[in-house]
């Protein structure tokens, strides 16, 4: 943008706020038609401007509370102003090994990780048997009161030994599940925490204070603001522990998540094939023949540009 | 597919070849996910597929990081609005809440028009949504917000201004 076009352009809004004021004399109005007149570029402006006006979603907000759109709206952006003292310290020795800690840059003592494509089986110090998804991260840490295991990200599946006097619990950002002796899967997702229960049963106290017991056969949702809600489960969501991708009507959106995690590179869906519903049980460990399956039970075409970039299309 | 499709599928493909490892340690400096800065980083590459002059960049990293930059803020930026609705939301009785559905539209449209206005002071932004949504005139919200009726007409200079820049942009 050159500065004349700057220029143009402060002139074009300043004309707009004048006439939408609704108070613009005939001699204003004079001259903004003068000017508007006096370079095709500026009632490209004007016209540019109007029609950008007319796309807000005015008719949805106009339905909420005004205090509530301006309440959000004006919410300061914490982690923009955060991003950039961190850059700045960032360096400094110790205080830049805490902020890497707090970023996943230095490892956790008994912190756990896996990769993209990668599924680890463990046995604990106790002898409870947990399994990692890929993509995931948790840190154990086992002392005389507890067995505590912080889910970073991810997803796991913990089998937990037996041991009265001491609770085996998982915590994730949006609160914690506390069990004796049970089979149960967590998932941390961005928003919320999901648990699954395989065997038995597990307390959950979330951030925010609510507790519930969650049984065999139940899954629970909650996240750190006051949601908490439990459900049947499927009885496929600990598939992926043998390698298996298990979907009884979800889309293929859903499905593709679920690869990424198992394959490097790039995945594009287009838009018009995202809500194609499928049901099927699939291999997260050979990606290429989960998308050869789903070639040929949809109506989609998968074009490799390179092998780690796949596009799925609507079949031509 | 047409020629420029092509040889921009080459481009990207061989950006990603020789940039994505790089790439996906940079985001992940600033992600408490090993995961997320893959996604940061796979949608990087996929919105560069679709920039105007791809064919022109010479030194691709700047143009990476940039986008990867925006996406990181952009996704932070959400979280951060919707938590603040959703504050609100639960001091409202709960007969009164949208449902599951409506509140996802309601979501995306603050998050639009917060995306407009981006940069904006508080007031310009109080400003301009006070005109817009209820019509109000300059001296109405001038009252409101302790300011002049001039000032407010700046306000909405500023904010027509920004969307403006912002939609160009897109």
């Amino acid at each position: 943008m050159n500065h004349s076009d700057n220029r143009a352009i402060d002139e074009a809004a300043q004309w707009l706020a004048l006439l939408m004021s609704g108070h613009a004399s005939q001699d204003e109005q004079r001259a903004f038609a003068a000017w508007r007149d006096s370079h095709p570029r500026h009632a490209e402006l004007i016209s540019r401007m109007g029609g950008g006006l007319a796309q807000l979603p005015l008719d949805t907000l106009r339905t909420v509370p005004r205090q509530t759109v301006l309440g959000t709206v004006n919410t300061p952006a914490t982690r923009r102003r955060f991003l950039g003292q961190s850059l700045s310290v960032v360096g400094l020795g110790a205080l830049a090994w805490g902020l890497g800690r707090v970023y996943g840059l230095v490892p956790e003592a008994g912190q756990l990780q896996t990769d993209t494509g990668e599924r680890r089986s463990l046995t604990l110090a106790d002898g409870s048997a947990m399994t990692l998804n890929a993509q995931s991260r948790a840190v154990v840490r086992f002392d005389s009161a507890q067995r505590l295991v912080l889910l970073r990200c991810g997803e796991l599946l913990v089998d937990v030994a037996r041991d009265p006097g001491r609770p085996f619990v998982v915590e994730t950002e949006h609160g914690s599940m506390r069990a004796l002796g049970t089979r149960f899967l967590v998932q941390r997702g961005d928003d919320r925490t999901r648990l699954v229960m395989l065997h038995s049963e597990v307390e959950i106290t979330t951030r925010s204070g609510l507790k519930r017991v969650v049984r065999a056969g139940e899954a629970a949702s909650f996240d750190d603001r006051g949601y908490l809600s439990v459900s049947p489960a499927s009885g496929y969501e600990s598939a992926w522990a043998d390698g298996l991708l298990e979907v009884r009507e979800s889309t293929l959106g859903e499905v593709v998540e679920h690869l990424r995690k198992y394959r490097r590179g790039i995945i594009v869906v287009s838009p018009q094939v995202a809500d194609l519903r499928i049901t099927g049980l699939y291999f997260l460990d050979d990606s290429d023949r989960t998308l050869k399956l789903l070639e040929r039970s949809l109506p989609l075409s998968i074009h490799y540009y390179s092998p780690y970039w796949v596009s799925i299309e609507p079949r031509a | 597919m047409d020629i420029d499709h092509i040889s921009r599928n080459q481009v990207i493909d061989q950006w990603f070849k020789k940039e994505y490892r790089w790439l996906r340690a940079w985001v992940r400096k600033d992600t408490d996910c090993p995961h997320n800065a893959e996604d940061i980083a796979s949608e990087t590459f996929v919105q560069a597929l679709t920039l105007k002059d791809l064919l022109a960049v010479r030194a691709p990293r700047p143009l990476l990081s940039t986008i990867a930059r925006r996406l990181m803020y952009e996704g932070w930026r959400r979280r951060d609005l919707e938590r603040a609705y959703m504050a609100r939301l639960a001091a409202q009785a709960e007969g009164l809440h949208p449902s599951p559905e409506e509140q996802h539209l309601i979501l995306e449209a603050l998050y639009a028009v917060d995306r407009l206005l981006d940069g904006l002071s508080s007031n310009a932004r109080t400003a301009f949504l006070y005109h817009q949504l209820d019509g109000m005139t300059y001296p109405e919200i001038g009252r409101l917000l302790g300011v002049s009726p001039t000032r407010v007409q700046q306000y909405m200079a500023q904010a027509i201004k920004r969307i403006y820049l912002v939609m160009e942009q897109a």
